[in-house]
């Protein structure tokens, strides 16, 4: 099946390598999400709170 | 209050070394683009419900400046890129300041930024009804504007990132994240969809032609949707739904994940608005699969802003902001299921040129960014100008207003689409279409566009609703600055170098993996996923290795990553540029060398690239397609499915992506010039029914031929195999085959027909379209037996 890609252009072979390179960051993505700390977690989605004076 | 200390990438200062520092944010910014962004959707939705009108009543039609054709581009330009441009600058400028505690470090450079646009999207609103344009949908405006609105841009992202080196606050919340998403991903896009080779002061050609500047074109138009509606009102969510919540964003880790693999996944979909076309299969398939993947993260930022009205549910009750919020959310998640569902090739087949696309596009611009703006804009102005909403009940009549609207708006299209798409493909006992006149069709689905025209109206009016109770609280307050008080260190505090970021143990795994990956996916064809798949599971069990031996002492890898702005930006543009480079330059770089292509492909005349110039301004590609899908239903009733070939050297390609009127792409010898005649002035006298708009100035108006020489020297320049021999010869081959022309219709009975004026011309080219003419004849050399 490669092979019969690669033969319209051997240039098919950047989506290939491009979609796996995806494919990796996503799983080592998820992997480093799902194993942050807790407090780390929580001290960053507060960011938004609270963070200036409301006037009205 | 945060400190930089607190940042587990920096090393910590002692007590004595910091310093308190008040903040006073430039909130004037905000205050403009809320305007600007209000009155702008006011006109868009203004100019939405005319073109609306005028595809259910062709009176309302106005040429030669007001015809569907020249304004569909305006309705477009207006509401995404002024509409929702100027909102998505309102809120970035609003939160950013705040999430990272600095002012922004130039007014001068705000000024520029705001009324730059502004004169933007005023050329725009000029331009586009005078037939300006490039031909290629939401990339319309001229070269001259392009380049504006890269110099504009510029300014944007440089004050962006000049806030963000004087932050105080070390960590760049996900917000954040989307918003340099946005702007690098717009630059890229931006630029590459433009090049255009200038012929006039306002008239230009795309640098890429045919498939080419199809997949280019897409690229830009779907990831314009995934980088303009998208990234930047998903990081506005990120930040006000919590605002307006009073919570933290239900799953910090889910935000993550979110992020990175929206920006890895929207950069390839592009090519699922070119299924069933000549576009090379693999390129189809790949946009078919990144848009089914796309499921997972628009759903999971969807769940996660949901989620964290998790026990504030009672609040949405009465809060009219978090009740924007909520349907803007419900339309994302709508749109964002409909989206992958018409990337399957079946459900695209039926769903393709029709009014689906319409209902799904308009889920998501009315719903999802109309609604994300009202519940921002409900939020900030308040604030902006330190007093209540004037009116809350109000609001909540809009919300009601909007979203009936909406539901009309959407149910009405998805109805006329799916109508029209299984008229299109009916058959009967014999095989022969059940409705072979394409006006059949459209007259079928003509009452669904008076209920969209009352579904948009609806919500137009609570639009003005909103504007009125924006106005009114303005008015009652006077206008404040935010103000925040931070704890500073007065050195700064060493960081971690960018190199243990970029050799950091993440990245080197995913290289390591991916070059593996890759170079048994090339070299060993059989075993390639087996060894795959024992690869995949040695990274996952590598990673939790990782993971167990890691220092906990020692900050996260991702977590400094999230502190250094400018190595993020990188790895950001890194994303976004491997999807984009990956995806185009196969198909840009191949030169077609199948002979067949070759010896079919013929440029234009000289007369018909001048009526191509006419078809283009007019904006037909709003409504014709050229672009005949392999399906026994379309070769029925136009001809052969298109080939590359036919389009190699248009420059703009004009595929189209919508079918109010039938494909075009076999028009050529189809009917008679006289019967084009006719159908130019006033399509009804020989298509009853039709809603095309009339052109009866095509009739009087002539083209100026002093200026197709240079025109086709242009196209010379950029690839169109025109010999300096034609080019030479253009105005007289012009004259002529206009002369041509006019005589037939002359004989037909058409009593006066300038040779030179604009209908002979467009004339010229619709009967050029599918057909072939045999090379240009050279000296006469004898025939040898």
């Amino acid at each position: 099946m490669y092979k019969d890609l690669l033969v319209q252009s051997p240039l098919l072979v950047l989506p290939i390598a491009a979609m796996f390179l995806f494919l990796a960051v996503f799983v080592a993505v998820a992997i480093r999400a799902a194993t942050r700390s807790r407090e780390d977690m929580e001290m960053a989605a507060r960011l938004p709170l609270g963070d200036d004076h409301d006037h009205r | 209050m945060t400190a930089a200390a607190d940042f587990p990438g920096s090393l910590a200062a002692a007590p004595g070394d910091f310093e308190t520092r008040r903040i006073v944010y430039n909130d004037s910014i905000s205050r403009w683009f809320v305007g600007a962004s209000v009155v702008w959707g006011l006109v868009g939705m203004l100019v939405g419900a005319l073109v609306a009108l005028q595809l259910a009543w062709w009176h309302a039609n106005l040429p030669p400046y007001f015809t569907y054709g020249r304004l569909r581009p305006l309705h477009t330009n207006a509401v995404i890129f002024a509409f929702v441009g100027n909102m998505m600058f309102a809120g970035i400028y609003y939160s950013t300041q705040r999430l990272v505690k600095a002012r922004l470090p130039s007014d001068l450079l705000a000024k520029i930024h705001f009324w730059g646009w502004q004169a933007i999207i005023v050329s725009a609103a000029i331009t586009l009804p005078l037939g300006i344009t490039q031909g290629k949908e939401y990339a319309e405006l001229e070269w001259p504007i392009d380049l504006a609105i890269t110099a504009i841009w510029i300014v944007f992202a440089v004050q962006f990132f000049w806030t963000l080196a004087r932050r105080t606050e070390k960590h760049l919340y996900v917000a954040i994240w989307f918003y340099i998403a946005t702007i690098l991903t717009v630059a890229v896009l931006h630029v590459v969809n433009s090049l255009a080779i200038p012929v006039f002061g306002f008239k230009s050609y795309s640098l890429f032609g045919g498939a080419k500047d199809a997949l280019v074109q897409w690229w830009y138009g779907h990831n314009a949707v995934a980088f303009v509606l998208t990234t930047p009102i998903l990081g506005i969510m990120y930040y006000f739904l919590p605002k307006a919540a009073d919570r933290p964003v239900y799953s910090y880790r889910l935000s993550v994940v979110h992020f990175w693999s929206l920006i890895f996944v929207y950069i390839w979909a592009g090519p699922h608005h070119l299924l069933n076309t000549a576009l090379p299969d693999w390129a189809q398939t790949l946009g078919t699969a990144f848009s089914v993947m796309l499921w997972a993260p628009s759903w999971g930022g969807m769940l996660n802003g949901l989620l964290t009205l998790k026990g504030a549910w009672g609040k949405v009750r009465t809060d009219p902001v978090l009740k924007f919020f909520v349907a803007a959310l419900t339309f994302y998640g709508m749109a964002t299921f409909e989206g992958p569902l018409l990337s399957f090739k079946s459900v695209n087949g039926l769903a393709h040129y029709t009014d689906w696309i319409i209902a799904h596009v308009h889920a998501g611009a009315l719903g999802w960014n109309g609604l994300m703006a009202a519940g921002m804009f409900y939020w900030m102005v308040p604030r902006l100008y330190g007093r209540d909403l004037w009116s809350k009940k109000l609001a909540d009549a809009h919300f009601w207003i909007g979203t009936f609207g909406i539901l009309l708006y959407v149910i009405s299209m998805w109805t006329s689409g799916i109508t029209q798409g299984l008229m299109w493909r009916a058959t009967d006992a014999h095989g022969a279409l059940e409705y072979p006149n394409f006006v059949e069709t459209l007259n079928a689905i003509r009452p669904m566009y008076w209920m969209r025209l009352i579904g948009g109206s609806m919500y137009l009016i609570g639009m003005f609703m909103m504007a009125y109770n924006l106005a009114r609280t303005a008015l009652a307050g006077k206008a404040v600055d935010g103000e925040a008080t931070v704890v500073v260190e007065r050195v700064v505090a060493r960081e971690t170098p960018w190199a243990e970021i970029l050799f950091g143990k993440p990245v080197i795994l995913v290289t390591t993996v991916t070059i593996l990956i890759a170079t048994m996916a090339v070299v060993n064809n059989e075993a390639s996923l087996v060894l795959s798949s024992i690869v995949i599971v040695v990274a996952v069990l590598g990673t939790t290795a990782l993971h167990l031996a890691v220092d906990r002492s020692r900050p996260r890898w991702h977590r400094l990553l999230e502190g250094r702005a400018l190595l993020f930006s990188s790895l950001t543009i890194i994303a976004v540029l491997a999807g984009g480079v990956a995806e185009l330059v196969p198909t840009l770089l191949v030169t077609p060398n199948d002979p067949q292509i070759l010896a079919e492909a013929r440029p234009y005349r000289a007369l018909e690239l001048e009526g191509r110039d006419i078809y283009v301004r007019e904006g037909c590609y709003n409504c014709h397609s050229q672009m005949i899908r392999p399906f026994a239903f379309e070769t029925k009733r136009y001809g052969d499915p298109s080939t590359l070939a036919e389009s190699i050297y248009d420059h703009p390609f004009q595929w189209g992506s919508k079918r109010t009127g039938p494909d075009l792409a076999r028009e050529g010898d189809k009917y008679p010039n006289v019967w084009h005649y006719r159908h130019l002035v006033d399509a009804r006298s020989v298509s009853p029914g039709s809603n095309m708009p009339p052109f009866p100035r095509l009739v009087t108006d002539t083209v100026n031929l002093a200026r197709t020489a240079t025109k086709m020297h242009a196209l010379q320049s950029i690839g169109v195999p025109y010999d300096d021999r034609q080019i030479a010869a253009a105005r007289s081959d012009a004259e002529a085959q206009g002369a041509e022309i006019a005589k037939n219709l002359r004989d037909d009975g058409v009593a006066e027909v300038d040779a030179q004026s604009e209908i002979v011309a467009l004339i010229a080219y619709l009967q050029r379209l599918g057909k072939h003419p045999p090379p240009a004849r050279g000296p006469d050399v004898a025939l040898t037996p």
